[in-house]
């Protein structure tokens, strides 16, 4: 039950009642360690030190929601091609979501070979095609659920049902704030809407509120809830009621000097009033070169507001957010806005891959030639894939929800580059070699942030609860 | 040959391997002595309350004879036993320990000698880990301790425990809070509203020596006392009015339960009544509308309606049996503070609670389900056929209405998608949906509420088929039935309800209830008075409040939490007379913070804070951030905006689209019926309130048996930023220009208002330089963000 504890200099004065919450765990005490001194935030002492060294200390998560099909981006299957329209036989009773499964079908893409690596990419990627030699694309992932949510939830927060605290709070709770003035883990939605469960997906659970992803919509007229000063309130205005602020809470600290969370409040005005400044200046663009916003796309009638997001995920990191998640897709619904191809993969697709391919792509490529890439991890995942056959009868272009095999990939800091690991058997319907569970996936990606999935540990409702509940092992054949 | 008991002790292991093997037929084996450090020492690492390599775990008694995988010990056949061979190490891939030092020859020989023996295993060599844990041990009521009343007041036996352990330590109370403290104090805590400057002047002024326990009289009657302590409650039963997951559906009905809970505590409810309600209330006479919204407790929690219905039979299997996880975790949780749901795939890791357990109490509930019957327009009732009729008679109309009106909707939406480059048309169109969805949301409102009958959100029952125990918890992996039952390591009330496999449904839920309310639980009365103590001091005497088992922690004052759990009982599971207990102890009265006037505190204060920093032992009140929705009542209640209306349909700050998922549009507007207290804001999971978020108000869905405030820049932009706060700063400011001629009177009647006393001169010499220059509304500005506003001591 005990994780080692760690301890720093700040830790004696760290607020008694928040660290009485969670003795025994001794990060989440030290994740308080911002909060301190009169007011005054300090970005070196606020981050903590990991396990163990760390490969990457920041990450970049891209999720597609909605299920990309596998077999028509990053899993070749010369053999599904073959079988084409023929039945999938042998593989045991066919269980999918909508229990309608139909014929198998070949890629609605052709596939090429790619870079040094000589991975397989359809075409659907143009852009990403080129990237390969950066990436470890597994092949072989296992999901839990074949629905939507528990699957969003599990590839978000390791736990199929609602109320866990995601990957990004973890990594927060754990490694701390590296920023003085933006918050440690920021989510950019799709611009075309949130995804469904919303901020269940970027929840702290039940960790302590500032684990909590805050969402930065670039659409909305305040960036970031609450933001703006009311435009009745004068700057003067604002000062001068601060000012009075100040001195009440001063004189009511000064009453109870034991309690550091009085103080801690002086400190959150300083950082609110600094982000109010802080967050506008890294969505401002100006000072990006004419190449950089080609490289994205910036000003492209279709993709420029996605593109947006995905330029805005390298500013952040480059600014010191420490857990950056960028949404591909938003809810489900009609029309859909993901990657839920179940009436036409192709259209669908098309659609979507569009969206994700050259921003996606620059993201890569920018942080690579800024060196970024050797300290910042990038994720890219989906909650499961598609059913390698069709969904219902013969003439059907869709393809059903899929958890027995899917695609991820990882690249950057930490990970094996310009590798394929683990296999999808003959067609693309179960993971073949190496299968990696989430699980897996989520204690691999912490262990590249330096940290051992199995102590990062929270006490909750009479259970140390992990990110990666009582499973996962760490896939050494991804590290590099 | 005998030894002496003097003679063994140390030295046992030594003269066993010397003796001949006939010879160890008459020494006993000493279980305690003898073999239990050999396990500690050499197995525990791998097969105790931490891991279980190969399923087996031999520091329980229980544990260790059933064996992992295989059976590990057979009693009498030493040689024989899996344990015996692998420690001789036979098979060099099995041997155990496999790595680190082997066992000695003399410590096998003991070893198997023990089993030879037969393995006695006393009962009360189980560790931690049976009937000596002291949660599981009956409760007894201590006789209070005798203090020295010289040096610190005695109002009552709960200030006899806490003072005895203060001396014990060298240390003392702290002497009474000032009035105007306390019923700041006592007021926030009980109600949940701050109280005017007319009650605090009152309060001060009243020359009566019992002044005080009137006011707590005054407040424990008051019907708003039930909104403040239903909230915590709901915290507990995780109580939501969505299904969460894809498409979080609203549970129109599901207030019934919230009311249910308020009415219950102002009625002062015995607890063993609320508990027998809330687990069989629909099922145990007299059945009535009140005790059927109780057994929404059961259903309180998120729901995956989708994958109940996916054609996956596997899919739908694994759903519900998720969902029964859900189910038992928030009922053993809630009730008897233990972990049950950890046993589903193996044997509790640290509570002695065997899988069988886990399914005996899941056949308890097997036959509750959230919904299976069709939905009628988001509510899913218990209701008879006469009801059904009704129903849909009734919905007719409204349902016609609706789907019209969804029509124009899913119009609009092509339209919208039409003119997605037409930025003025798509205002256009957009304000067009947004009259079309607030038509929709009255009607679909209108429908669930205009209802002649009382509806309540509590689920479907149907009898279950016999409960299967699923090894390792895998739904493809069935093994032996179980029937309904309780806690095996229970001894009384005997965990047996006497009831087959084909037990009738609500029956099974009735014994499960009696068995809970039993007197003699030793869970129940302790877990609930630590709750109650908790809400009143900050932490309880136990610090986790829904873990009594061995991974929680210890209780800081064992006896007094024993005393009062007997009282409790005693005096009729009374909430109200804990409540009485607890605030007029002076424990619960002395102050938080040293007044400079009484001369011999501060020293005391540092040495305490030196011995006990975080005041465990409570030589001080424990001070505290006070919670979201509280902040917001309190806002509300002194901006005089507070609706005070009670109980009936949530509130729902938000119009709703639905494409297959609910979605919910946020506003925030200044009406009375989004004035009332935050009770009643509806809890939709994806509807949540960003400001009521930033102040740690949890998700519906998370059982949450304690908050955990925070302090963070998220926090401060919402109380500086938000529309509503801002409001509320304003409508003080007008309302207080009208009340009052003059910037001086009214800074410090803001002063009164908001934080209950009088402005310092350098205050309100900051405040009138404020307000002349910036306007009264920013002084008001200033008080609701203080910490002193934010915090009671």
């Amino acid at each position: 039950m005990h994780t080692p504890q760690l301890i720093t200099s700040s830790q004696a004065l760290l607020d008694r009642r928040n660290f009485l919450t969670n003795t025994g765990t001794g990060l989440g005490a030290i994740a308080f360690a911002w909060l301190l001194g009169n007011g005054r935030a300090q970005a070196a002492g606020t981050a903590h030190a990991p396990h163990f060294p760390a490969k990457a200390k920041r990450v970049i998560h891209i999720f597609s929601p909605g299920g990309m099909s596998h077999v028509d981006t990053f899993d070749y299957k010369p053999e599904l091609e073959k079988a084409d329209g023929k039945s999938l036989e042998g593989k045991g009773q066919l269980d999918t979501f909508f229990g309608k499964p139909g014929m198998l079908r070949k890629s609605v893409y052709g596939f090429k070979q790619y870079g040094q690596s000589g991975a397989w990419v359809s075409d659907l990627f143009p852009h990403l095609s080129t990237c390969v030699d950066d990436m470890a694309i597994i092949r072989s992932m296992v999901a839990k659920s074949p629905a939507h949510q528990p699957a969003c939830y599990q590839m978000n927060t390791g736990f199929t049902l609602a109320g866990f605290p995601s990957l990004g709070g973890w990594l927060s709770y754990g490694l701390g704030c590296e920023s003085d003035n933006l918050p440690t883990f920021v989510v950019l939605p799709d611009p075309r809407g949130l995804v469904n469960g919303g901020s269940a997906n970027w929840s702290n659970g039940f960790l302590p509120a500032e684990h909590q992803g805050t969402v930065l919509d670039t659409s909305a007229d305040n960036l970031v809830a609450d933001l703006k000063t009311p435009a009745q309130i004068t700057p003067a205005a604002r000062t001068a009621s601060l000012g009075l602020l100040a001195q009440l809470n001063r004189a009511y600290a000064a009453e109870d000097p034991a309690d550091t969370s009085l103080h801690a409040r002086l400190g959150s005005y300083e950082l609110a009033t600094r982000m109010q400044s802080s967050i506008p200046e890294t969505v401002d663009f100006r000072d990006e070169s004419p190449a950089t916003r080609a490289l994205y796309g910036l000003d492209h009638p279709v993709i420029g507001p996605t593109a947006r997001n995905f330029l805005l995920a390298r500013r952040l990191v480059e600014r010191g957010v420490r857990f950056v998640q960028v949404y591909n897709g938003g809810a489900l619904g009609s029309p859909r806005i993901n990657w839920d191809g179940h009436e036409n993969v192709k259209e669908n697709h098309d659609r979507q891959g569009q969206l994700l391919d050259q921003p996606c792509a620059a993201l890569l490529k920018d942080l690579k030639q800024r060196g970024m890439l050797n300290d910042t991890l990038v994720i890219w995942s989906t909650e499961f894939g598609r059913t390698p056959f069709t969904q219902g009868d013969k003439n059907s272009l869709g393809r059903d929800h899929h958890q027995h095999t899917f695609t991820c990939w990882l690249a950057g800091a930490g990970v094996k580059p310009g590798i394929c690991f683990g296999t999808s058997d003959e067609v693309g319907y179960k993971a073949a070699e190496n299968p990696v569970t989430v699980y897996d996936f989520h204690a691999t990606i912490l262990h590249i942030l330096g940290l051992d999935h199995e102590k990062l540990t929270f006490y909750h409702n009479g259970i140390n609860r992990r990110l990666t509940d009582v499973h996962g092992k760490v896939v050494n054949g991804l590290l590099a | 040959m005998k030894f002496t008991r003097p003679l063994l002790i140390g030295a046992c292991c030594l003269l066993l391997a010397a003796i001949p093997s006939r010879a160890a037929d008459v020494v006993m084996v000493d279980f305690v002595r003898d073999i239990q450090p050999i396990f500690a020492k050499n197995c525990y690492s791998c097969h105790g309350p931490q891991k279980q390599k190969g399923g087996l775990r031999l520091d329980v008694k229980s544990f260790a004879l059933a064996g992992g995988k295989e059976a590990a010990i057979l009693p009498g056949k030493g040689a024989d036993s899996p344990l015996i061979k692998n420690v001789v190490g036979a098979d060099p891939e099995s041997v155990m320990p496999p790595k680190g030092e082997r066992l000695t020859a003399a410590q096998i020989d003991i070893l198997r000698a023990w089993i030879d023996q037969g393995a006695a295993w006393p009962e009360s060599a189980n560790g931690d880990l049976s009937k000596n844990w002291w949660s599981l041990a009956p409760v007894v009521q201590p006789t209070v301790p005798s203090v020295n009343s010289a040096n610190a007041l005695i109002r009552n036996p709960i200030d006899a425990f806490i003072v005895a352990k203060l001396t014990e330590k060298g240390l003392a109370p702290s002497p009474e809070a000032k009035r105007s403290t306390l019923i700041r104090r006592l007021k926030l805590d009980l109600i949940g509203l701050p109280p005017t400057p007319e009650e605090v002047r009152a309060f001060v002024d009243d020359p009566d020596q019992a002044a005080y326990e009137k006011l707590v009289e005054t407040y424990l009657q008051s019907p708003h006392y039930g909104e403040r302590w239903a909230r915590h409650w709901l915290d507990v039963a995780r109580f939501a009015e969505s299904d969460g997951f894809e498409e979080d559906m609203q549970r129109p009905h599901a207030w019934t339960y919230r009311d249910y809970v308020i009415r219950s505590f102002n009625e002062d409810k015995p607890y063993n009544q609320f508990v027998r309600e809330q687990i069989a209330g629909d099922a145990i006479a007299p059945v009535t509308a009140q005790s059927i919204a109780a057994t929404g407790f059961l259903v309180a929690g998120s729901w995956d309606a989708l994958a109940r219905v996916t054609p996956s039979a596997l899919g739908r299997l694994q759903s519900r049996e998720e969902q029964l996880e859900e189910m038992v975790g928030a009922v053993c949780q809630t009730f008897i503070g233990l972990t049950v749901q950890c046993a589903r795939c193996h044997n509790h890791k640290f509570d002695p609670i065997p899988q069988t357990d886990y399914y005996r109490i899941k056949a308890v509930f097997e036959g509750v389900d959230h919904g299976l019957k069709p939905k009628k327009q988001g509510a899913r009732m218990l209701l008879d056929e006469a009801g059904e009729k009704l129903w849909i008679q009734h919905t007719a109309p409204y349902r016609g209405r609706i789907s019209e009106l969804e029509k124009q909707d899913a119009e609009l939406v092509k339209r919208l998608a039409d003119a997605a480059k037409d930025s003025s048309r798509v205002q256009e169109l957009k304000a067009e949906q947004a009259v079309l969805h607030t038509s929709l949301t009255n009607v679909r409102t209108a429908m669930a509420t205009n209802f002649p009958v009382t509806m309540a959100f509590v689920g479907d029952r149907e009898m279950p088929k016999p409960t299967v125990l699923f090894t390792r918890g895998d739904i493809t992996q069935p093994a032996q039935h179980v029937t309904p039952g309780g806690l095996a390591v229970i001894a009384s009330p005997a965990a047996d309800f006497g009831l087959d496999e084909n037990a009738p449904e609500g029956l099974r839920r009735q014994r499960f209830a009696e068995w809970l309310v039993n007197p003699a639980h030793p869970l129940v009365a302790r877990v609930a008075v630590n709750r109650i103590w908790q809400y009143h001091f900050g932490t309880g005497l136990v610090e986790t409040p829904s873990d009594f088992g061995v991974n929680g922690t210890r209780p800081s004052h064992p006896e007094l939490l024993d005393w009062l759990a007997a009282e409790f009982v005693r005096r009729g599971w009374s909430i109200k007379a804990m409540h009485r207990l607890m605030v007029n102890s002076a424990a619960y009265r002395q102050a938080s913070v040293p007044a400079v006037a009484v001369a011999p505190f501060p020293p005391q204060n540092e040495k305490a804070a030196s011995i006990d920093a975080d005041n465990r032992l409570l030589w001080r009140f424990p001070s505290r951030r006070i919670e979201g929705e509280i902040v917001r009542d309190m806002m509300l209640s002194v901006s005089g905006s507070l609706n005070l209306q009670m109980g009936g349909p949530s509130f729902a700050p938000y119009t709703v689209t639905q494409l297959n998922t609910y979605f919910y549009h946020l506003f925030d507007k200044d009406e009375p019926i989004y004035n009332r207290r935050s009770i009643y804001r509806i809890h939709v999971m994806t509807a949540r309130s960003p400001f009521l978020d930033a102040l740690d108000c949890p998700s519906p869905a998370i059982i949450t048996p304690k908050r955990r405030p925070t302090t963070t820049p998220i926090q401060a932009l919402a109380l500086m930023n938000d529309s509503f706060a801002i409001r509320q700063a304003e409508t003080l400011a007008r309302n207080l220009a009208a009340e009052i001629p003059g910037v001086e009177g009214q800074v410090k009647r803001a002063f009164e208002i908001v934080l209950c006393r009088a402005p310092t001169a350098s205050e309100l010499a900051a405040s009138m330089k404020l307000a002349g220059e910036h306007g009264m509304k920013e002084v008001c500005w200033a008080l609701l963000n203080s910490s002193e506003f934010l915090y009671f001591r």
